[in-house]
């Protein structure tokens, strides 16, 4: 932009001379146009100008015709005066690039005499890639033509507003531990990632050569993790903290970095819409017990839309919630580092429909925690189908764990008493059965597809086992509506979820 | 290349000296001290009597007389001072008489002639005693005609000895119970940074006794100390003119039964070099020279590229050893040797000593513990909740070598001192852990290894001076000491596997490597003028002077963790990192790392600091018994920053964080109570400043405790920004204080003194958790403190129980302390939403690291004919607040250690060539501990070590 206006006045202070030298005795007054660079270069997708040209008629103005390689594209009238002007703008198309494009400004005075002027539009390829290094503040929108390079820990602050086309790629440079990339919605700040079922928004390492368009990535195996951070939303719902503070710091972020403070009491908060994302290859670690999931959702509040996320191959959790009231609907969870689905911190959603393809690495399925503090509150899981992995565990319900888990079915799990304790569905501490006993956490129509001679009480323990049914493998009668994942998750193009019913 | 140096050193030296002493003669060596003001008396004649041979003392109260081997009578002379006659000065052909600290008072009677008796002189600590009895600040001390007699064979050892001191680990020194941050040591008057420059103190355990001359500790301030002391200063001075030609060998040996010879013990092979205290360069960072180093996702899409190759290369170069193996643990032993001497080129008197020492230690701890406990949610709980608890042994092997060179010149009216101090330390440490974390949000049991080295070096040179001006009415003193210390620990290795599964990954944490360097320049420089007058017909003086404090200090972290991709592991740490599991073009799941410093380091950062003070004092007799300095200190201190933020987006480049202009007026008044009573007063005003590492933005992850140390730059606030809970401007504390004493002095090396003393600490700097993470902790300043302690000590001789217990004495200190602080809001608030319920959450509480009481006591045997010195020693320090809970974390205390120590030395031989010392330290076999306490529930431990027992035996042998 800069360079544009200093080839401007480059050009303006060279017209002048020309005209003072070209000055002739003639009855006819000249019609002259000044202002119009001979020449400049844009990218494709960038836009010239606004320059403005001053036209000078003596005799009268009449008008001003613009022409692009010799075709018209515009005429202003004027209505005789002496002078005038035009602002003339023009972005250049993806068809444009690598041309040099020749606009032609010709001004016709009350006599017919004819002033003209040339400019010559270099246009160079597309950018089609954007590195954004700071914050976001205001409205901005990402568009599906470029893939947009995480360069850093990069904040959607309070009062921003990202807006992200369907389609879109986003890559994150690599960086681990504190300097691991990631997008942060942070509170009061937005997103509105509008992803479809046809063009779904991708969050990727800048290592995959995924382009917009596609849902595989041509070169990246999909339990390659760790490759950039993840993607987390901060909100102001209610939450259960230790110590009962009213706002603490999300993991993965250092303490130092205030912008990753959530927690609040705006039941209904609204951090936006998320909707057909696939993030895959993240998570980053900080320190044992501090990790970027792939889908962070700290305090995030139930005017929040998410539906349609798929996570694959996250070094830490899929998706983790820390409180808050945002429901999910439609996700699915491939190749976790760690567990697929976790929840803390007393959230009070509902995840509605889901699928869990266990990974070599993966821990839990779900792993399900209580409130940390005084306040307490629950949440839904429901309608899921969970697939295990020879060292996966089904679930750990923990630390005073509640809520209600119905409409499950879970297969494809290790027998527990030949592979170490894996493979169970468990209830740990005290308070947790406690809150078992009471009904506080309740299991309804569990089904399952179990290692061949592994009795339902010893996979599903702590008396879980009476909620649970047996079934041959894939006639579950309950679980997740896998349709909701076709053509757009890598999940169900890989044929993951083939065997599923 | 650094012991080349010393050892250059060293020949020059021995080769040097002339050998002056004749066959026929003897020498006799003596200090006059003024009983008075406890100085040295200059121009006190001394006499042979019946002899023409004489010699006039020094400025430094020193003389030197030569004379025919015999029997010899001495008399001291004076005007206006009672004359001293020492009869029965033997004196050997070709051997010095040393007759040190012979005390002269100001005349009462004009035929009153005060008689000492050689052999009494040798005895006593009445020097000492004397510069204490007159002294006008508060101070105690132990000199080395102590060190003579007593076989310690370090400054830890002796000033254990000093009242009112504590030594923590062996090392460093508190006064008073209050915190490192308030107490100070200092060498030869010099600020010079320890091997630990975070802390203020130096470790005592470096200095062999044999090249010290004296250790005061100065518990009220006076205007030509530093200001930046509150508890008191430790000074250190070395020798410079040995009273006698010495040259000693000593061999230690250490045994404690818990840790050595033990075939379980725990050891990991190190460098080449590690038995001289600093690595062979084996322990590098793999990424030593790259400037763009090559992250995986760089180059997992092309293995074989140059860039990918690059990486690969790297990779491979960590060494592969993550954990220790079971070996046999060998004992502890110790070398030292020291040389030193005097003799006159000339008239002129010239001094050298040089000492070496070497230490090579061994522990073992089994079945140490760490844990973290917590308040339970709900309040009516009242049982501490296990978050986290790591138990297992560790070993620790640590070498130190440390020389330290000084040689002085002494004219008639000028004395000049140079000193070359080098100590280097390596310490190995390798740990093998079972770890069970129930923290919020995890559940799992690992087994962790660590394998961690640190080295450390100090070499410091003082150049300093002393002028006699105008008869000795004058005395200016100057100062120029640069000094280099760094520390390094290459390689910290922290190894986690998932218990049974023997899986890595996030949740057990990554497996992590760590490269830390600190590198601190530092100049000191000071003069001082003296001027001497009488004033009411008293000796009076008048000090003023200036100094100058630069330092400079450079620090770097680097880490490493390592992704393990999909790599199985049977277990062993040492078969992590095996070529197969190594990322590769045909392994693109296997391990790899993941540099986390790159691309922004907040832990590279550059601080400096300088400081210019100046004074002026004052010391006089406004009454005839009432002594008085009156002083006023200023200093300018200005330091600098230089770093950033971890997300870059402040960025300080040189920028001034510190700006202090001060003023520290001070006041001592003694008012002397007949012969033997004092009454002391002090008042006046000090400092404690943020160290570098506290005014930066650093964020530095322990990844063992998991805890993350958070620069006080960082500002933190909650209620989505509208309440700042930490501005993010550390200040220094100022502290007003104030001392009384009432001091008796009996008998011949008797002492009962009780002080009371106050201190008002304006907002003092404390280690805050964040309210929001209550992982990290900032240092901050908090609300108001204040101190209240009571001191009492007493030195008596046994002989009042029976007249043949005239060789034993009791020693007891005891310092009993209330200390206070105001809490912040955040912590306030944050005891009351944790509070149990029926508790009452006070708005005060003790001052985080100050003691409530410390018990020093002992009896001691001193028999100078038989050569036996015998003590058994008691210390305890109460229940300590050391770190303050936040959130649902609980405050910690140490758990009182109760040190029950033994020692007895003997020396051997006519002339005391050969001495042998045997300490046990710890008879009790007490456990060091420390624990979570909450309202009306059972403690829990944090950490519990078990030292156990250790007898040490050393063999010292003149041969000069």
């Amino acid at each position: 932009m800069k360079k544009i206006t200093s080839l401007l006045f480059m050009f303006v202070a060279a017209i002048m001379v020309l005209t003072s030298c070209g000055d002739e005795e003639t009855p006819d007054a000249q019609v002259s146009i000044t202002g119009i660079p001979a020449t400049a270069t844009i990218e494709a997708g960038a836009t010239l100008g606004p320059v403005t040209a001053q036209i000078s008629a003596p005799d009268g103005l009449v008008s001003l015709t613009v022409k692009k390689d010799g075709a018209s594209i515009d005429t202003k009238q004027f209505n005789g005066a002496t002078t005038g002007t035009y602002e003339f703008t023009y972005t250049a198309v993806a068809a444009d690039a690598g041309k040099n494009l020749v606009f032609e400004f010709e001004a016709v005075d009350r006599d017919g005499s004819k002033g003209t002027a040339t400019h010559v539009l270099t246009v160079g390829a597309a950018v089609t890639s954007v590195r954004i290094t700071s914050n976001i503040t205001g409205e901005v929108t990402w568009t599906a033509d470029k893939t947009y390079i995480l360069g850093g820990r990069i904040f959607v602050l309070n009062g921003g507003k990202l807006t992200i086309e369907a389609g879109t790629v986003i890559k994150g440079e690599a960086g681990s531990g504190a300097n691991a990339t990631a997008l942060i919605v942070a509170r009061g700040g937005q997103i509105f990632a509008n992803g479809t079922a046809q063009a779904p928004i991708i969050f990727t390492s800048v290592a995959d050569e995924i382009e917009s368009g596609m849902i595989a990535s041509p070169n990246l195996d999909p339990d390659l993790d760790g490759l950039w951070g993840g993607v987390i939303v901060l909100g102001r719902a209610p939450s259960s903290f230790a110590g009962d503070v009213s706002e603490i710091q999300i993991e993965g972020i250092p303490a130092s970095d205030t912008n990753g403070r959530y927690g609040g009491n705006i039941p209904n908060d609204n951090s936006g819409v998320i909707k057909y994302i696939s993030i895959r290859h993240g998570g980053a670690n900080i320190g044992e017990g501090n990790e970027i999931n792939g889908l962070t959702l700290g305090g995030v509040g139930s005017g929040t839309v998410i539906e349609n996320v798929e996570v694959i191959a996250n070094q830490d959790d899929g998706i983790e919630w820390f409180g808050g009231t945002v429901n999910v609907k439609n996700a699915v969870v491939w190749n976790s580092g760690d567990d697929a689905l976790d929840t803390d911190q007393a959230w009070s959603g509902t995840m509605d429909n889901f699928i869990v393809i266990c990974g070599p690495t993966t821990d839990h399925a779900l792993e399900i925690d209580g409130p940390e503090g005084s306040f307490n509150a629950a949440h839904t899981v429901k309608n899921g189908t969970i697939v295990g992995h020879p060292a996966a565990e089904m679930g750990d319900f923990r630390d005073g764990a509640r809520g209600t888990f119905e409409n499950l079915y879970f297969i494809g799990f290790p027998d527990p008493a030949t592979s170490n304790g894996r493979g169970d569905l468990s209830i740990s501490g005290d308070k947790s059965l406690a809150n078992l006993a009471s009904g506080v956490l309740k299991f309804n129509n569990i089904q399952t597809t179990l290692a061949s001679g592994v009795a339902l009480d010893v996979a599903f323990r702590n008396g879980v086992h009476t909620s649970v049914t047996a079934v041959a493998a894939n006639e579950n009668t309950v679980g997740a509506d896998k349709s909701a994942f076709a053509g757009w998750s890598w999940t169900a193009v890989a044929g993951k979820l083939d065997a599923l019913k | 290349m650094k012991i080349s140096l010393l050892v250059t050193i060293t020949i020059i030296l021995l080769g040097a000296f002339p050998i002056y002493s004749s066959a026929q003669n003897g020498t006799i060596r003596g200090t006059v001290i003024d009983e008075g003001t406890g100085e040295p008396l200059f121009g006190v004649s001394v006499l042979v009597v019946g002899t023409q041979i004489g010699a006039v003392t020094d400025f430094d109260g020193d003389f030197e007389i030569q004379i025919g081997a015999g029997v010899h009578t001495l008399k001291l002379s004076y005007v206006s001072y009672n004359t001293v006659e020492i009869p029965n000065a033997k004196v050997e052909a070709g051997k010095v008489l040393v007759l040190d600290n012979l005390v002269m008072a100001e005349f009462t009677s004009d035929l009153e002639t005060v008689t000492i008796s050689a052999e009494a002189i040798r005895t006593t600590e009445a020097a000492l005693m004397s510069v204490k009895r007159n002294a006008s600040n508060l101070m105690d001390g132990i000199s080395s005609s102590t060190f003579r007699q007593i076989g310690d064979g370090d400054a830890a050892g002796a000033i254990k000895r000093v009242t009112g001191v504590s030594v923590e680990g062996g090392k460093y020194v508190y006064i008073r119970g209050l915190g490192d941050r308030y107490t100070k040591t200092v060498l030869n008057g010099v600020d010079i940074p320890g091997l630990d420059p975070d802390r203020n103190t130096i470790q005592m355990d470096i200095f062999p006794t044999n090249v010290i001359d004296n250790i005061v500790v100065s518990k009220s301030f006076t205007a030509e100390l530093p200001a930046d002391f509150t508890g008191g200063v430790v000074n250190l001075e070395t020798k410079d003119f040995p009273e006698e030609k010495t040259m000693n060998f000593s061999v230690s040996g250490g045994y404690n039964p818990n840790m050595h010879f033990n075939p379980n013990a725990l050891s990991v092979g190190g460098g080449k070099t590690d038995w001289l205290g600093f690595d062979d360069g084996g322990r590098e960072i793999p990424t030593a020279g790259v400037a763009d180093i090559p992250q995986f996702p760089d180059v997992i899409g092309s293995p074989n590229s140059e860039r990918g190759q690059q990486f690969q290369s790297i990779l491979r170069k960590f060494n592969p050893t993550l954990g220790g193996t079971r070996q046999r643990s060998p004992m502890d032993f110790g070398l030292g040797y020291s040389v030193g001497d005097q003799f006159n080129i000339k008239d002129k008197k010239i001094g050298y000593n040089f000492a070496l020492t070497y230490r090579n230690e061994t522990e073992y701890y089994k079945e140490a513990e760490f844990n973290l406990f917590g308040k339970p949610r709900t309040s009516d709980v009242f049982e501490l909740e296990a978050l986290e608890r790591s138990s297992g042994d560790y070993s620790t092997n640590n070498v130190l070598l440390g020389g330290i060179a000084g040689l002085a010149y002494k004219s008639d009216f000028t004395k000049i001192k140079l000193n070359l101090l080098r100590i280097q330390s390596g310490e190995s440490k390798v740990a093998q852990f079972n770890f069970i974390n129930t923290n919020l949000g995890a559940e799992f049991e690992a087994d962790q290894y660590n394998v961690e080295y640190s080295e450390r070096a100090l070499t410091n040179l003082l150049l300093s001076a002393s002028h006699f001006i105008d008869g000795g009415k004058w005395q200016l003193n100057w100062k120029v000491s640069p000094t280099l210390s760094t520390i390094n620990d290459p390689d910290v290795r922290i190894t986690r596997f998932r218990v049974p599964t023997n899986t890595i990954g996030t949740e057990v944490g990554l497996p992590t490597r760590i490269w830390r360097s600190l590198e601190e320049q530092s100049l000191f420089g000071n003069v001082d003028l003296t001027k001497s007058y009488m004033f009411n017909s008293k000796a009076a003086k008048l000090k003023f002077g200036s100094a100058y404090v630069y330092k400079n200090r450079d620090f770097l972290i680097e880490s490493f963790q390592f992704n393990v991709g999909n790599t199985q592991f049977d277990g062993d740490p040492n078969r992590v990192l095996l070529e197969e599991n190594l990322f590769s073009a045909e392994n693109r799941n296997g391990i790899r790392y993941e540099p986390t410093f790159i691309p922004i380091n907040p832990n590279q950062y550059n601080s400096n600091l300088a400081n210019i003070g100046a004074y002026v004092s004052n010391e006089f007799n406004p009454l005839p018994n009432l002594k008085a300095i009156v002083g006023l200190r200023v200093e300018q201190y200005t330091q600098y920053y230089t770093g950033t933020n971890q997300t870059n987006t402040i960025i300080f480049d040189n920028e001034k964080v510190l700006d202090d202009l001060d003023f520290f007026p001070t006041l001592n008044l003694v008012q002397a109570i007949g012969q033997n009573q004092n009454l002391r007063l002090a008042a006046s005003r000090t400092i404690a400043r943020p160290s570098f590492k506290e005014l930066s933005f650093a964020e530095i992850l322990d990844p063992i405790t998991g805890r993350t140390f958070i620069g006080a730059l960082f500002p933190e606030t909650s209620e989505g920004g509208t309440e700042i809970l930490w501005d993010g401007n550390l200040q220094a504390t100022r502290i007003n204080n104030f001392d009384v004493r009432w001091e008796k002095f009996t008998g011949r090396n008797e002492i009962f003194s009780a002080s009371i003393f106050y201190k008002m600490f304006d907002r003092p700097i404390e280690m805050v958790q964040f309210l929001s993470d209550p992982g990290s902790f900032q240092p901050r300043n908090v609300g108001n403190g204040s101190v209240l302690g009571l001191e009492l000590e007493l030195r008596k001789s046994l002989d009042l129980i029976s007249p043949s217990m005239k060789n034993f004495f009791f020693n007891a200190n005891l310092t009993f302390v209330e200390s206070k602080i105001d809490m912040s809001e955040s912590e306030f608030r944050s005891r009351e939403l944790t509070a149990r319920d029926g508790e009452n959450v006070s708005r005060t509480r003790q001052m985080a690291g100050q003691a409530p009481y410390i018990i020093n006591t002992g009896i001691s045997y001193n028999n100078m004919i038989s050569g036996i010195e015998a003590g058994l020693f008691y210390n305890v320090q109460g229940s300590t607040l050391n770190y303050v809970g936040f959130g649902n974390r609980t405050d910690t205390y140490t758990v009182p250690f109760h040190a029950l120590n033994f020692n007895i030395n003997k020396t051997w031989g006519k002339e005391d060539r050969l001495q042998t010392s045997m300490n046990v330290v710890n008879l009790l076999d007490d456990k060091k501990q420390e624990v979570f306490r909450m309202y009306n529930a059972e403690e829990q431990f944090f950490s519990s070590l078990r030292p156990g027992r250790r007898v040490s035996l050393s063999v010292r042998y003149a041969i000069w």
